[in-house]
């Protein structure tokens, strides 16, 4: 048996190592990839978002420069 | 755009609340809610197990107090100081001896017809010469309160106010908002669109009179809602302080304007225990409205000069 501390034997045959260009290559496509995925899922959430019946309102909230469409609703003040 | 407001309706202080306000979701009409409840459930005297009742159980003793009821008492000083003591707090005695111990929600008020057919000679609410108010210590440093030995105080009209204009806080930053507590109003918003104010008339509960207001408060105290027989005649729950008894001053419904609800609330008030003419004077400033014993309605200041009369 061997013991714990004894070196491992050496591997006969080393892989091929890869060329510089197509590891340029290889990562370039990689990045291409996560950019379209990433530009996919804002697209689709801002179309998402366009189709919410509040989003336009939420801005018009915060924001004083937009009026709403409307009068605000009467009120009525009475003994209590 | 969405065109309408969030409408959100509930009941604290024994009243209708109700919420007015332009914004996507509802969030913000349900943070009024819990500020309300919150507030009520601290403040009522109808509740043994409120921070009211347990402070006004330690009369003569300092009593650690919650912000809210440092708050709502603070508001009450500032009331009866504003009004040269007659809105005061410390009238708990009085308003329970005529009749108003228990909580009134819900029970049909008599009818005020009746009760100004029957009331007494009217005379101008006058102070309590002890003014027993001035005497709460009030610490927000050490967060106590200690009232005066055999004091208990009620903190309704102040209170509802006080929440009213907390509540108009947490909305400032919305397009339009709108909060009415009962006839306390505060309207507002970032954007300056006029709302239409509705004075309601206590004898034919029709509009008597409407104007428009941007921003501000609006505030209605009266003898209708919380009218009721005894054996000596009809009571209701606003005490002349002087007398210890209900106020028959000849106004049987102030509305006042101001920055504030809490002001407005103490401007109606004192207007009605003042009497027509005191009360007339004193609403000029801001701006009001009162309605008198006969149903004729009087407008003050402002009011009387910008607004326009509600159809018959």
């Amino acid at each position: 048996m061997r013991s714990p501390t004894a070196p491992a034997p050496r591997r006969s045959a080393r892989a091929p190592r890869p060329s510089l260009s197509a590891t340029v290559l290889r990562l370039t496509a990689a990045a291409l990839v996560a950019a379209v995925l990433v530009w996919t899922v804002l697209f689709a959430d801002l179309l998402l978002k366009r189709g919410e019946p509040g989003a336009a309102l939420s801005r018009t909230a915060d924001s004083p420069s937009s009026q709403p469409a409307q009068a605000p609703a009467p009120v009525t003040t009475r003994t209590s | 755009m969405p065109a309408t407001e969030h409408h959100h309706r509930f009941r604290a202080f024994g009243t209708d609340v109700g919420v007015l306000v332009h914004t996507a979701t509802p969030l913000d009409a349900l943070r009024v809610h819990a500020l309300f409840g919150c507030m009520h459930r601290a403040l009522t005297r109808f509740d043994a197990s409120s921070e009211l009742s347990a402070l006004n159980a330690r009369a003569g003793q300092t009593v650690t107090a919650s912000d809210t009821l440092l708050r709502a008492v603070d508001a009450a000083l500032w009331a009866a100081r504003a009004s040269d003591g007659l809105v005061d707090a410390t009238v708990l005695d009085a308003l329970e001896h005529a009749g108003y111990a228990n909580s009134r929600d819900g029970t049909t008020p008599a009818p005020l017809v009746d009760a100004i057919a029957a009331a007494p000679a009217r005379r101008p609410a006058t102070p309590r010469p002890s003014a027993r108010w001035r005497d709460i210590a009030l610490d927000p440093s050490r967060r106590t309160i200690r009232l005066p030995a055999e004091v208990r105080i009620d903190l309704g009209g102040s209170a509802k106010g006080l929440a009213v204009d907390l509540a108009a806080e947490l909305l400032g930053r919305r397009a339009t908002y709108a909060v009415n507590a009962g006839g306390d109003i505060r309207i507002g918003g970032t954007h300056t669109i006029p709302r239409t104010v509705h004075i309601r008339h206590p004898l034919n509960d029709e509009i008597a009179h409407s104007f428009a207001l941007t921003t501000g408060a609006v505030a209605t105290s009266g003898l209708q809602t919380r009218l009721w027989r005894t054996e000596r005649g009809f009571a209701h729950h606003l005490i002349d302080p002087g007398r210890g008894t209900p106020a028959w001053t000849g106004v049987i419904q102030a509305t006042a304007l101001a920055s504030t609800a809490l002001e407005a609330e103490t401007l109606a008030k004192t207007a009605l225990l003042r009497g027509p003419h005191a009360g007339r004077d004193l609403l000029a400033c801001h701006g009001g409205a009162m309605v008198l014993d006969d149903g004729s309605l009087v407008l003050a200041g402002g009011l009387a000069v910008t607004s326009t009369r509600a159809p018959a």
